[in-house]
């Protein structure tokens, strides 16, 4: 939807393998930004996790 | 009376220069496997089947081909083949380094910057979306994943991806110090790092593989099947109480599924589907994907270093570790350590990086299965 507002497609270069569009690119960009924000949010949740974990459970360690 | 004899020679009458071009790309990956140890499990597979299914006429693909049928239950519907692999991947894996050392998480999920960097060139460079996503997942540095995620995809360079993930695989010991050496300098790559690892629980390796499938699945649900067979077989490893069906995970069960998966991704190496220039592009992306792969993780750490005390500063070679080439890539950067001082260890806290890029690599599938939708309009 908010692709549409901003963009109607248009092409902005021919490139090796065929036209480019703006909205190709744009679409990547948030791609990349959503993909690595998606990726770092999991990593830090799992890292939040295992330092519970390792806390709660600590005083039972039964091995290193 | 000669045209009876017609049929011996119907097979030479079909012979195109592409496939002949493909015998020669099987003959290849045979030789990588078999003379350099390039994955050999895979690639000797993929190669035999690059040539058997470019035989003029061949009986294996098409309607009633075995290759056809294989690749058609084995990984076109349930993705059946890299999935199951995954759960002897989980049963080999001991994530022990990096629940003592959490910290390493991030370099898992840093060092998967490769693969979104090179969405963004493959779309420059014309690619749809579809493969430009299936290219750039080449730089999970896993196979299954990147045979998943480009077959879910639709993506018309699967066997190129599938090509490409396995031997820059094998290559990581070439690129990484490359890459590494590049973005770092002889004083960051001599910075030591005491390793005291915390002590970790059964409780908490049992109860790590069961959380992480459930935060998987809620950020990003497609990576459920990824995620969560990979948990699996480390449930099952680290259970305590299945040793023999771990076993069985890790040895007879990978091996089986490797056989398979080998000659059955082949069925995407047939010559009119392979022989493109866009098979080429798609080569040279993966490479990209690796490259930036670990840059992105290398300069994480850097980052890092700069708000951390002088006595808590990360050797940067570790955050290059962060991509899934596992257990290549942590013996490569303790190799380099080693290489420029020969007191500093990073072996352990390399390899904590390296297990957290087997999770950063499947989550960062799982996203982009998630992302597709809304990108391809499926």
């Amino acid at each position: 939807m908010m692709n549409n507002l901003f963009f109607a497609a248009s092409v902005l270069f021919q490139s090796v393998l065929g036209d480019v569009t703006d909205q190709e690119v744009f679409n990547s960009l948030k791609l990349m930004g959503f993909g690595m924000l998606g990726i770092l949010i999991v990593m830090v949740l799992i890292w939040i996790v295992i330092a519970v974990l390792n806390r709660v459970t600590s005083g039972k360690s039964e091995e290193k | 009376m000669l045209s009876e004899f017609e049929f011996l020679i119907n097979g030479f009458q079909n012979v195109t220069w592409q496939m002949v071009f493909m015998w020669v790309i099987g003959g290849l990956l045979i030789w990588l496997a078999v003379k350099k140890d390039f994955e050999p499990a895979l690639l000797l597979p993929m190669g035999f089947g690059a040539i058997l299914v470019n035989l003029p006429l061949s009986g294996v693909v098409g309607e009633h081909g075995i290759i056809t049928w294989l690749f058609e239950k084995g990984i076109n519907v349930y993705e059946v083949f890299p999935l199951v692999l995954f759960i002897g991947i989980g049963a080999m894996i001991d994530f022990g380094p990096l629940l003592s050392n959490p910290r390493m998480l991030l370099f898992g999920g840093a060092a998967q910057f490769g693969i979104f960097l090179t969405v963004v060139l493959a779309v420059l460079l014309g690619f749809d979306m579809n493969d430009a996503m299936s290219a750039g997942i080449i730089g999970a540095a896993d196979g299954p994943t990147s045979i998943m995620v480009s077959q879910k995809l639709g993506s018309s360079y699967q066997g190129a991806i599938a090509v490409a993930a396995y031997s820059y695989m094998a290559l990581v010991p070439v690129i990484q110090p490359l890459c590494i050496r590049l973005v770092t300098t002889k004083k960051e790559r001599m910075i030591r790092m005491p390793y005291n690892p915390a002590k970790v629980s059964k409780t908490t390796r049992i109860l790590f593989p069961i959380i992480v499938t459930i935060i998987a699945g809620f950020i990003a649900p497609d990576s459920v099947a990824l995620v969560g067979f990979l948990m699996f077989g480390n449930l099952i490893r680290e259970s305590g109480c299945l040793d023999s069906l771990s076993q069985t995970a890790q040895g007879p069960l990978a091996n089986l599924i490797t056989i398979f998966l080998g000659i059955t991704i082949s069925y995407q190496m047939r010559a009119e589907v392979f022989v493109t220039w866009g098979t080429l592009v798609v080569m040279a992306l993966g490479l990209v994907a690796f490259i930036f792969d670990t840059i992105g993780g290398v300069l994480f750490a850097k980052l890092l270093n700069i708000f951390l005390p002088k006595d808590k500063k990360i050797n940067p070679m570790v955050g290059g570790a962060g991509i899934s080439a596992f257990p290549m890539s942590a013996r490569v950067i303790q190799k380099m350590a080693l290489k420029e001082d020969n007191q500093n260890h990073l072996l352990m806290h390399a390899v904590g990086a390296n297990v957290a890029g087997q999770i950063g690599s499947v989550v960062a599938g799982g996203i982009i299965l998630s992302l597709a939708p809304q990108f391809l309009g499926m």
